[in-house]
Protein backbone atom coordinates (compact mmCIF):
# COMPACT_ATOMS: atom_id res chain seq x y z
CA UNK A 1 0.00 0.00 0.00
CA UNK A 2 2.85 2.45 1.25
CA UNK A 3 4.97 1.74 -2.07
CA UNK A 4 1.87 2.13 -4.42
CA UNK A 5 1.55 5.83 -3.17
CA UNK A 6 5.01 6.60 -3.35
CA UNK A 7 5.52 5.21 -6.56
CA UNK A 8 2.73 7.63 -7.87
CA UNK A 9 3.94 10.02 -10.38
CA UNK A 10 3.98 14.16 -10.01
CA UNK A 11 5.97 17.01 -8.65
CA UNK A 12 7.18 17.52 -5.45
CA UNK A 13 6.69 20.70 -3.69
CA UNK A 14 10.30 21.53 -4.27
CA UNK A 15 10.14 21.10 -7.80
CA UNK A 16 6.85 23.30 -7.92
CA UNK A 17 8.15 25.82 -5.95
CA UNK A 18 10.96 26.38 -7.97
CA UNK A 19 9.04 26.92 -11.10
CA UNK A 20 6.78 29.09 -9.59
CA UNK A 21 10.09 30.46 -8.81
CA UNK A 22 10.91 30.99 -11.86
CA UNK A 23 8.29 31.65 -13.49
CA UNK A 24 7.75 34.44 -11.56
CA UNK A 25 11.23 35.62 -11.97
CA UNK A 26 10.71 35.50 -16.01
CA UNK A 27 7.41 37.25 -15.86
CA UNK A 28 8.92 40.30 -13.70
CA UNK A 29 11.93 40.57 -15.94
CA UNK A 30 9.94 40.32 -19.50
CA UNK A 31 6.99 42.42 -17.54
CA UNK A 32 10.14 45.26 -16.97
CA UNK A 33 11.02 44.97 -20.38
CA UNK A 34 7.59 45.55 -21.65
CA UNK A 35 7.47 48.74 -19.73
CA UNK A 36 10.55 50.25 -20.69
CA UNK A 37 9.72 49.44 -24.21
CA UNK A 38 6.84 51.44 -23.46
CA UNK A 39 8.27 54.40 -21.89
CA UNK A 40 10.53 54.63 -24.41
CA UNK A 41 7.87 54.32 -26.89
CA UNK A 42 6.31 57.25 -25.54
CA UNK A 43 9.32 59.26 -24.88
CA UNK A 44 10.19 58.95 -28.69
CA UNK A 45 6.79 59.97 -29.72
CA UNK A 46 6.64 63.04 -27.32
CA UNK A 47 9.72 63.50 -29.01
CA UNK A 48 8.61 63.81 -32.23
CA UNK A 49 5.03 65.70 -31.99
CA UNK A 50 7.36 68.58 -30.52
CA UNK A 51 10.20 68.25 -33.35
CA UNK A 52 6.89 68.39 -35.63
CA UNK A 53 5.77 71.51 -33.63
CA UNK A 54 8.73 73.05 -33.90
CA UNK A 55 9.32 72.55 -37.62
CA UNK A 56 6.25 73.83 -38.34
CA UNK A 57 6.89 77.28 -36.14
CA UNK A 58 10.31 77.30 -38.20
CA UNK A 59 7.98 76.86 -41.19
CA UNK A 60 5.91 79.29 -40.34
CA UNK A 61 7.96 82.14 -39.89
CA UNK A 62 10.45 81.46 -42.91
CA UNK A 63 7.36 81.21 -45.21
CA UNK A 64 5.72 84.70 -44.14
CA UNK A 65 8.68 86.11 -43.63
CA UNK A 66 9.57 84.99 -47.18
CA UNK A 67 6.26 86.66 -48.72
CA UNK A 68 6.41 89.35 -46.33
CA UNK A 69 7.59 92.91 -46.81
CA UNK A 70 8.79 96.08 -44.92
CA UNK A 71 11.04 94.58 -41.99
CA UNK A 72 11.16 95.95 -38.58
CA UNK A 73 13.59 94.39 -36.53
CA UNK A 74 13.24 95.23 -32.45
CA UNK A 75 16.84 95.66 -31.30
CA UNK A 76 18.24 94.39 -28.41
CA UNK A 77 17.76 97.72 -26.03
CA UNK A 78 14.00 98.43 -27.59
CA UNK A 79 11.20 98.49 -25.40
CA UNK A 80 8.97 95.89 -25.21
CA UNK A 81 6.05 96.12 -28.07
CA UNK A 82 2.73 97.76 -26.47
CA UNK A 83 1.89 99.57 -29.82
CA UNK A 84 2.85 100.30 -33.52
CA UNK A 85 4.24 103.33 -32.58
CA UNK A 86 6.89 101.74 -30.14
CA UNK A 87 8.93 100.89 -31.04
CA UNK A 88 8.29 102.25 -34.32
CA UNK A 89 7.46 98.62 -36.34
CA UNK A 90 6.41 100.84 -39.62
CA UNK A 91 9.71 101.66 -39.95
CA UNK A 92 12.38 99.53 -42.16
CA UNK A 93 15.24 98.64 -39.56
CA UNK A 94 18.25 96.17 -40.21
CA UNK A 95 19.95 94.34 -37.12
CA UNK A 96 22.34 91.82 -36.54
CA UNK A 97 20.38 89.99 -33.34
CA UNK A 98 16.94 91.35 -32.38
CA UNK A 99 14.78 89.09 -30.66
CA UNK A 100 11.91 90.38 -32.53
CA UNK A 101 10.55 91.08 -36.47
CA UNK A 102 7.91 92.95 -37.46
CA UNK A 103 6.82 93.09 -40.93
CA UNK A 104 3.84 93.81 -43.64
CA UNK A 105 2.43 90.59 -44.06
CA UNK A 106 1.63 89.13 -48.02
CA UNK A 107 -1.75 90.19 -48.30
CA UNK A 108 -1.59 93.22 -45.75
CA UNK A 109 -1.90 96.65 -46.60
CA UNK A 110 0.88 98.47 -46.89
CA UNK A 111 -0.45 102.26 -46.01
CA UNK A 112 -1.78 100.27 -42.59
CA UNK A 113 0.64 99.86 -39.83
CA UNK A 114 -1.49 98.30 -37.66
CA UNK A 115 -1.56 95.00 -39.33
CA UNK A 116 1.96 94.26 -39.69
CA UNK A 117 2.88 90.49 -38.24
CA UNK A 118 5.01 90.33 -35.21
CA UNK A 119 7.14 87.22 -33.87
CA UNK A 120 9.56 87.61 -30.77
CA UNK A 121 10.87 85.07 -28.48
CA UNK A 122 10.18 86.70 -24.77
CA UNK A 123 12.40 86.44 -21.65
CA UNK A 124 11.00 82.48 -20.89
CA UNK A 125 11.77 81.10 -24.40
CA UNK A 126 8.66 81.16 -26.03
CA UNK A 127 7.58 82.00 -29.14
CA UNK A 128 4.83 84.50 -29.66
CA UNK A 129 2.71 85.70 -32.66
CA UNK A 130 0.88 88.67 -33.18
CA UNK A 131 -0.76 88.88 -36.88
CA UNK A 132 -3.17 92.34 -36.31
CA UNK A 133 -2.74 95.55 -33.64
CA UNK A 134 -2.91 96.96 -31.46
CA UNK A 135 -0.12 94.95 -30.00
CA UNK A 136 -0.72 94.26 -27.10
CA UNK A 137 -0.30 90.94 -24.83
CA UNK A 138 -3.83 89.50 -25.30
CA UNK A 139 -2.79 89.87 -29.11
CA UNK A 140 0.00 87.29 -29.36
CA UNK A 141 -0.29 84.07 -29.38
CA UNK A 142 2.18 81.27 -28.10
CA UNK A 143 3.59 79.11 -30.79
CA UNK A 144 5.91 77.08 -28.94
CA UNK A 145 4.69 74.21 -26.68
CA UNK A 146 5.75 74.31 -23.24
CA UNK A 147 8.52 71.78 -22.89
CA UNK A 148 10.77 73.92 -26.01
CA UNK A 149 12.77 76.50 -24.65
CA UNK A 150 14.35 79.23 -26.67
CA UNK A 151 17.99 80.04 -25.20
CA UNK A 152 18.56 82.45 -28.12
CA UNK A 153 17.53 85.87 -26.93
CA UNK A 154 18.41 87.51 -29.92
CA UNK A 155 16.87 84.65 -32.64
CA UNK A 156 16.62 87.32 -35.37
CA UNK A 157 18.99 89.05 -37.83
CA UNK A 158 17.93 91.50 -41.08
CA UNK A 159 20.06 92.62 -44.00
CA UNK A 160 18.65 95.71 -46.20
CA UNK A 161 15.34 96.25 -44.57
CA UNK A 162 15.70 99.63 -46.76
CA UNK A 163 14.04 100.53 -49.56
CA UNK A 164 15.22 102.91 -52.55
CA UNK A 165 19.05 104.58 -53.22
CA UNK A 166 19.85 104.53 -49.26
CA UNK A 167 19.43 100.87 -49.27
CA UNK A 168 21.01 99.16 -52.23
CA UNK A 169 20.25 95.01 -50.79
CA UNK A 170 17.39 92.79 -51.70
CA UNK A 171 16.01 91.89 -47.48
CA UNK A 172 17.98 88.87 -45.94
CA UNK A 173 16.29 88.04 -43.04
CA UNK A 174 18.36 84.94 -40.79
CA UNK A 175 16.34 83.07 -38.07
CA UNK A 176 18.61 81.05 -35.59
CA UNK A 177 16.40 79.05 -33.02
CA UNK A 178 18.28 77.40 -30.07
CA UNK A 179 17.03 75.97 -27.17
CA UNK A 180 16.10 72.92 -25.38
CA UNK A 181 13.60 70.30 -25.71
CA UNK A 182 11.98 69.04 -21.84
CA UNK A 183 10.40 65.59 -21.80
CA UNK A 184 9.89 63.87 -18.06
CA UNK A 185 13.64 65.46 -17.06
CA UNK A 186 15.07 64.22 -20.21
CA UNK A 187 16.23 67.62 -21.83
CA UNK A 188 17.27 67.31 -25.21
CA UNK A 189 18.93 70.05 -27.48
CA UNK A 190 19.03 71.68 -30.73
CA UNK A 191 19.99 74.19 -32.86
CA UNK A 192 18.14 75.06 -36.05
CA UNK A 193 19.09 77.94 -38.20
CA UNK A 194 17.72 79.16 -41.86
CA UNK A 195 17.67 82.33 -43.89
CA UNK A 196 14.94 83.61 -46.31
CA UNK A 197 15.31 85.79 -48.91
CA UNK A 198 12.35 88.18 -49.18
CA UNK A 199 10.21 87.43 -52.21
CA UNK A 200 8.63 90.68 -53.06
CA UNK A 201 11.12 93.09 -54.93
CA UNK A 202 12.78 95.55 -53.01
CA UNK A 203 11.62 98.40 -54.90
CA UNK B 1 23.74 -2.51 -12.36
CA UNK B 2 20.23 -2.49 -12.72
CA UNK B 3 20.20 1.03 -11.20
CA UNK B 4 22.18 2.58 -13.60
CA UNK B 5 19.90 1.33 -16.68
CA UNK B 6 16.81 2.86 -14.86
CA UNK B 7 18.92 6.16 -14.44
CA UNK B 8 19.77 6.21 -18.24
CA UNK B 9 16.01 6.38 -18.56
CA UNK B 10 15.74 9.43 -16.96
CA UNK B 11 13.77 11.87 -18.69
CA UNK B 12 15.22 15.77 -19.32
CA UNK B 13 16.58 17.81 -21.73
CA UNK B 14 18.65 16.78 -24.05
CA UNK B 15 21.43 19.45 -24.94
CA UNK B 16 19.94 20.11 -28.25
CA UNK B 17 16.59 21.14 -26.86
CA UNK B 18 18.44 23.02 -24.54
CA UNK B 19 20.12 24.72 -26.88
CA UNK B 20 17.32 25.39 -29.75
CA UNK B 21 15.36 26.22 -27.03
CA UNK B 22 17.73 29.15 -25.67
CA UNK B 23 18.64 30.25 -29.26
CA UNK B 24 15.28 31.01 -30.02
CA UNK B 25 14.54 32.71 -26.87
CA UNK B 26 17.86 35.05 -28.25
CA UNK B 27 16.19 35.53 -31.26
CA UNK B 28 12.84 36.97 -30.82
CA UNK B 29 14.78 39.10 -27.88
CA UNK B 30 16.85 40.52 -30.31
CA UNK B 31 14.14 41.46 -32.53
CA UNK B 32 12.38 42.88 -30.09
CA UNK B 33 15.64 45.18 -28.98
CA UNK B 34 16.43 45.80 -33.22
CA UNK B 35 12.88 47.70 -33.19
CA UNK B 36 12.97 49.90 -29.98
CA UNK B 37 16.81 50.86 -31.42
CA UNK B 38 15.73 51.64 -34.62
CA UNK B 39 13.42 54.01 -32.67
CA UNK B 40 15.49 55.44 -30.80
CA UNK B 41 17.81 56.42 -33.70
CA UNK B 42 15.13 57.49 -36.52
CA UNK B 43 13.74 60.25 -33.76
CA UNK B 44 17.83 61.57 -33.85
CA UNK B 45 17.34 60.99 -37.51
CA UNK B 46 14.45 63.17 -37.98
CA UNK B 47 16.12 66.05 -35.59
CA UNK B 48 19.45 65.82 -36.98
CA UNK B 49 17.37 66.06 -40.75
CA UNK B 50 15.50 69.12 -39.60
CA UNK B 51 18.19 71.07 -38.76
CA UNK B 52 20.00 69.90 -42.41
CA UNK B 53 16.70 70.80 -44.56
CA UNK B 54 16.92 74.40 -42.75
CA UNK B 55 20.52 74.61 -43.87
CA UNK B 56 19.84 73.23 -47.56
CA UNK B 57 17.24 76.32 -48.05
CA UNK B 58 19.79 78.47 -46.62
CA UNK B 59 22.19 77.87 -49.04
CA UNK B 60 19.50 78.20 -51.72
CA UNK B 61 17.97 81.54 -50.07
CA UNK B 62 21.56 82.78 -50.41
CA UNK B 63 21.97 82.40 -53.75
CA UNK B 64 18.51 83.77 -54.57
CA UNK B 65 18.84 87.01 -52.34
CA UNK B 66 22.29 87.14 -54.57
CA UNK B 67 20.36 87.65 -57.91
CA UNK B 68 17.77 89.18 -56.74
CA UNK B 69 20.24 92.08 -55.65
CA UNK B 70 22.13 91.76 -58.90
CA UNK B 71 19.61 92.42 -60.93
CA UNK B 72 17.82 94.81 -58.86
CA UNK B 73 20.54 97.45 -57.79
CA UNK B 74 23.45 96.57 -60.79
CA UNK B 75 24.35 100.48 -61.17
CA UNK B 76 25.20 100.08 -65.09
CA UNK B 77 21.78 97.46 -65.97
CA UNK B 78 19.32 94.55 -64.50
CA UNK B 79 21.09 92.82 -67.35
CA UNK B 80 24.87 93.53 -66.41
CA UNK B 81 23.48 92.40 -63.09
CA UNK B 82 22.24 89.06 -64.47
CA UNK B 83 25.51 88.19 -66.23
CA UNK B 84 27.36 89.30 -63.52
CA UNK B 85 25.59 86.87 -60.85
CA UNK B 86 26.29 84.56 -63.30
CA UNK B 87 29.80 85.26 -63.45
CA UNK B 88 30.43 85.35 -60.39
CA UNK B 89 29.16 81.75 -59.85
CA UNK B 90 30.93 80.40 -62.52
CA UNK B 91 34.16 81.98 -60.94
CA UNK B 92 34.03 79.90 -58.12
CA UNK B 93 33.54 76.95 -59.65
CA UNK B 94 29.93 76.17 -58.49
CA UNK B 95 28.82 74.55 -62.04
CA UNK B 96 32.19 71.80 -61.66
CA UNK B 97 33.49 71.57 -57.96
CA UNK B 98 30.42 73.39 -56.29
CA UNK B 99 30.89 76.05 -54.14
CA UNK B 100 29.91 77.29 -50.46
CA UNK B 101 28.47 80.90 -49.21
CA UNK B 102 30.45 82.18 -46.47
CA UNK B 103 28.40 85.08 -44.86
CA UNK B 104 30.87 85.77 -42.19
CA UNK B 105 31.67 89.33 -43.49
CA UNK B 106 28.13 90.28 -43.82
CA UNK B 107 27.73 93.40 -41.74
CA UNK B 108 23.56 93.36 -41.33
CA UNK B 109 23.78 96.43 -39.39
CA UNK B 110 25.36 98.80 -42.09
CA UNK B 111 23.15 100.14 -44.22
CA UNK B 112 25.45 99.88 -47.11
CA UNK B 113 26.16 96.45 -46.83
CA UNK B 114 25.20 94.30 -50.00
CA UNK B 115 25.52 90.57 -50.11
CA UNK B 116 26.69 91.07 -53.75
CA UNK B 117 30.69 92.32 -51.75
CA UNK B 118 30.83 88.72 -50.90
CA UNK B 119 31.29 86.29 -53.21
CA UNK B 120 30.71 82.15 -52.88
CA UNK B 121 34.07 80.31 -52.46
CA UNK B 122 35.00 77.37 -54.52
CA UNK B 123 35.14 74.32 -52.69
CA UNK B 124 37.75 72.70 -54.95
CA UNK B 125 37.77 68.81 -53.43
CA UNK B 126 35.22 68.05 -50.66
CA UNK B 127 33.53 71.27 -49.53
CA UNK B 128 34.09 72.26 -45.52
CA UNK B 129 32.50 71.30 -43.13
CA UNK B 130 29.80 74.19 -41.20
CA UNK B 131 31.46 75.68 -37.74
CA UNK B 132 28.92 76.37 -35.00
CA UNK B 133 29.20 79.06 -32.82
CA UNK B 134 28.09 77.67 -29.87
CA UNK B 135 27.98 81.53 -28.31
CA UNK B 136 25.31 82.63 -30.54
CA UNK B 137 23.95 79.67 -32.20
CA UNK B 138 25.33 80.52 -35.68
CA UNK B 139 26.08 78.02 -38.23
CA UNK B 140 29.33 79.31 -40.28
CA UNK B 141 32.49 79.25 -41.50
CA UNK B 142 34.57 80.74 -38.83
CA UNK B 143 37.53 78.47 -38.40
CA UNK B 144 37.34 79.03 -34.48
CA UNK B 145 34.00 77.65 -34.30
CA UNK B 146 33.16 73.98 -33.00
CA UNK B 147 33.02 71.13 -35.88
CA UNK B 148 29.44 69.61 -37.23
CA UNK B 149 27.98 67.15 -38.66
CA UNK B 150 27.18 69.39 -41.36
CA UNK B 151 28.87 70.03 -44.91
CA UNK B 152 26.90 71.83 -47.39
CA UNK B 153 27.20 72.32 -51.15
CA UNK B 154 25.93 74.77 -53.66
CA UNK B 155 26.56 74.18 -56.92
CA UNK B 156 24.66 75.70 -60.02
CA UNK B 157 23.71 74.19 -63.63
CA UNK B 158 23.12 77.00 -66.51
CA UNK B 159 20.02 75.95 -68.73
CA UNK B 160 20.08 76.31 -72.15
CA UNK B 161 19.01 80.42 -73.48
CA UNK B 162 21.32 81.73 -70.65
CA UNK B 163 18.32 83.15 -68.65
CA UNK B 164 17.75 80.11 -66.09
CA UNK B 165 20.06 78.70 -63.56
CA UNK B 166 19.63 75.82 -61.75
CA UNK B 167 20.93 76.02 -58.00
CA UNK B 168 21.03 72.98 -55.93
CA UNK B 169 21.60 72.73 -52.36
CA UNK B 170 22.97 69.40 -51.05
CA UNK B 171 23.67 69.27 -47.13
CA UNK B 172 25.38 66.07 -46.20
CA UNK B 173 26.22 64.33 -42.64
CA UNK B 174 27.04 61.40 -41.54
CA UNK B 175 25.23 60.01 -38.58
CA UNK B 176 25.84 56.31 -36.79
CA UNK B 177 27.24 54.03 -39.82
CA UNK B 178 25.20 55.97 -42.36
CA UNK B 179 25.84 59.01 -44.43
CA UNK B 180 22.93 61.11 -45.48
CA UNK B 181 22.00 63.68 -47.86
CA UNK B 182 19.32 66.38 -47.86
CA UNK B 183 18.73 68.07 -51.46
CA UNK B 184 17.19 71.31 -52.24
CA UNK B 185 17.10 72.56 -55.78
CA UNK B 186 15.18 75.75 -57.73
CA UNK B 187 15.46 77.65 -60.92
CA UNK B 188 15.95 81.17 -60.87
CA UNK B 189 15.20 82.99 -63.99
CA UNK B 190 16.59 86.49 -65.38
CA UNK B 191 13.33 87.93 -64.67
CA UNK B 192 14.12 91.51 -66.17
CA UNK B 193 13.94 92.35 -69.58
Amino acid sequence: MRTAINKKRGYTIIETMISIALFIIIILAGMNALLNANLLHQKSQNMRSIMDNLSFVMEDMSRNMRTGSNFHCVLQNDPPITSTSSPVLSQPQSCTSGWAVAFEFASGVTSNYDDQWVYYVDNTGKIFRATTGPYVQAAFVQMTPDEVVITSAYPFSVLGAGVGSSDNQQPLIGIKLVGTITIKNVVTPFSIQTSVSQRVVDI
Amino acid sequence: MKYNFNKNFKKGFTLVETLVAISIFSASLLAVMAVLSSGIASTNYTKTKLTASYLAQEGIEFIRNMRDTYVLYDVTSAQNGWNTFNTKLTGASCQTTGCYFDDQSLDYNSRNQAITLITPVACGGPCPQLKYDSVTGKYGYNNLWQNTVFTRKISITPIAGGNEVKVTSTVSWTQGSGSYTEVFSENLFNWVE
